[in-house]
């Protein structure tokens, strides 16, 4: 006589149940990472808010603002000396001079235009379409803008002192630079 | 009073070896002397014997004056400074012993002086003094010193390039990467005041590793272990956790932050400043990384090189 209690039905229906769902969720989980790993994996939608944040910080204003550009560019062409021959047009042999200021600010007002619709697909694809077409004809070798990011990813945590996420900033900032670059 | 600290300071450094070696050549010339003063009474006692009798004579004469000696017997020292040696000579030996004491004498102050220097001191007060005034500069300025209050952005400091009128961004005494070289150990005493409870406790600072980047030099990037001797319940327990953070030239701040945040302990960062006005001790708080909030302090000095 086999008597099956209608308790271990039910345990064995909520179960599989339960199984399904967790597959599900895997699953889920899986064409998550997959759909993040074509666009930039690490600099997710929290990621972007924190370097948002950060940014928000060392970009900082007046005098200093000034002092920050000119720490980046400085490091810039520390590292690529070659490429002062691009920025011949605003006195790039010259990082202290008014004209190569008035850029530097111009690039970091570009670059706080980005960071800042970081968080706005739409409006950051337009922003990026500009930059690429600003870009373009310049001929600019990728290595030129591995020197900027290294730069960036040096004098932003002097600018920072504390707190900051490198990890954040590496991934947010090659999105960035894909952008400009045109390798969507 | 800088010449009398130059002569000090020189003295001081070559002063233990040097005095050594003067002792020995001295106790040298005590036996040299004595030596000679040997002889000379020797000779002295021969050669009027020579000239008033014949040569066998003056022998026999010595040999009995030898044996008379031996016959008195016992006061050979006293007759060898009375009768054989020259009083003066005995004098001068009396008065190169007496030197020799004073020489030891010497070194004893001088490693006395060593502790007590006074450019150290003055440097000290100024910094002490001039951390009292404050700088007239902005957060993440250096002040370019001097009379004309330049202000600077600490980016700039150290970065191979002039930017104070006078150069002193660049000075070396400025750009001095001693507080964090590799290896240095910095040890004091944690009091903490807030965040948690313990009593006070030996904390190490151990510099692990730094690295300065050519093209970006006005920080030095340090990797740190960070060690407290706790005082358990009757046992002895180590707490310790790695760090990394940076140097700071322009206000010769030592910022280290744990690295490992997933570690069970909560550790605290550590803030320090080098603001005695020399490259060995420090003014430090563990703090919230966040807010800068101060939980301890300790005074650390730089131990295991001297």
């Amino acid at each position: 006589r086999v008597a099956i209690r209608p308790g271990v039905v039910v345990f064995a229906l909520r179960s599989t149940f339960v199984l399904k769902m967790k597959v599900l969720i895997v699953l889920a989980v899986l064409v998550a990472f997959a759909v993040a790993d074509d666009d930039h994996s690490d600099c997710d939608a929290l990621t972007r808010l924190k370097v948002k944040g950060q940014w928000r910080r060392a970009y900082s204003h007046g005098h200093n603002r000034e002092d920050f550009a000119q720490a980046i560019w400085r490091a810039v062409f520390a590292q690529v000396p070659e490429a002062r021959s691009i920025f011949k047009r605003v006195h790039g042999e010259d990082t202290a001079s008014p004209q190569f200021e008035a850029h530097a600010l111009r690039v970091l007002a570009g670059f706080d235009i980005a960071i800042s619709i970081l968080d706005q697909p739409a409006a950051l694809k337009a922003e990026l379409d500009h930059l690429e077409e600003q870009h373009k004809g310049r001929k600019i070798p990728d290595n030129y803008f591995e020197a900027f990011k290294i730069a960036l990813l040096h004098v932003l945590p002097a600018q920072l002192g504390r707190c900051w996420d490198k990890a954040a900033w590496s991934a947010c900032f090659d999105l960035i630079a894909d952008g400009i670059k045109g390798h969507h | 009073y800088q010449r009398i600290t130059a002569g000090a300071a020189g003295q001081s450094q070559l002063q233990p070896r040097a005095i050594k070696r003067q002792t020995t050549s001295m106790w040298k010339l005590v036996l040299l002397s004595a030596i000679v003063g040997l002889t000379v009474a020797d000779k002295v006692q021969t050669l009027p014997a020579a000239a008033s009798a014949s040569a066998a004579k003056s022998d026999h004469d010595d040999h009995d004056d030898d044996h008379g000696r031996g016959g008195r017997g016992g006061g050979g020292y006293g007759r060898l400074y009375t009768d054989q040696i020259d009083p003066r000579l005995a004098a001068n030996t009396l008065r190169i012993i007496s030197l020799d004491r004073k020489l030891e004498d010497l070194r004893r102050k001088l490693d006395e002086a060593e502790k007590v220097d006074p450019e150290e001191f003055v440097q000290e007060l100024d910094a002490r003094i001039e951390h009292l005034e404050g700088t007239h500069c902005e957060d993440h300025e250096y002040q370019c010193g001097d009379h004309d209050m330049e202000c600077i952005s600490d980016l700039f400091v150290c970065d191979g390039h002039k930017d104070c009128h006078n150069g002193h961004d660049e000075d070396p005494s400025t750009c001095d990467d001693a507080p964090v070289k590799a290896g240095n150990i910095f040890s004091g005493t944690s009091h903490w005041t807030d965040c948690l409870v313990r009593h006070d406790h030996v904390t190490k600072i151990v510099i692990i590793g730094t690295i300065r980047r050519k093209f970006f030099p006005s920080r030095i990037w340090v990797r740190a272990h960070v060690e407290s001797d706790l005082d358990g319940e009757g046992h002895a327990e180590e707490s310790s956790f790695d760090a990394k953070g940076y140097f700071n030239f322009a206000d010769h701040r030592l910022f280290l932050s744990p690295t490992d945040e997933e570690d069970d302990d909560h550790h605290y960062s550590v803030d320090c400043y080098f603001d005695h006005g020399d490259t060995h001790r420090a003014t430090c708080h563990r703090v919230i990384e966040a807010s800068l909030h101060e939980c301890a302090v300790l005074h650390v000095d730089l131990v295991g090189h001297q």
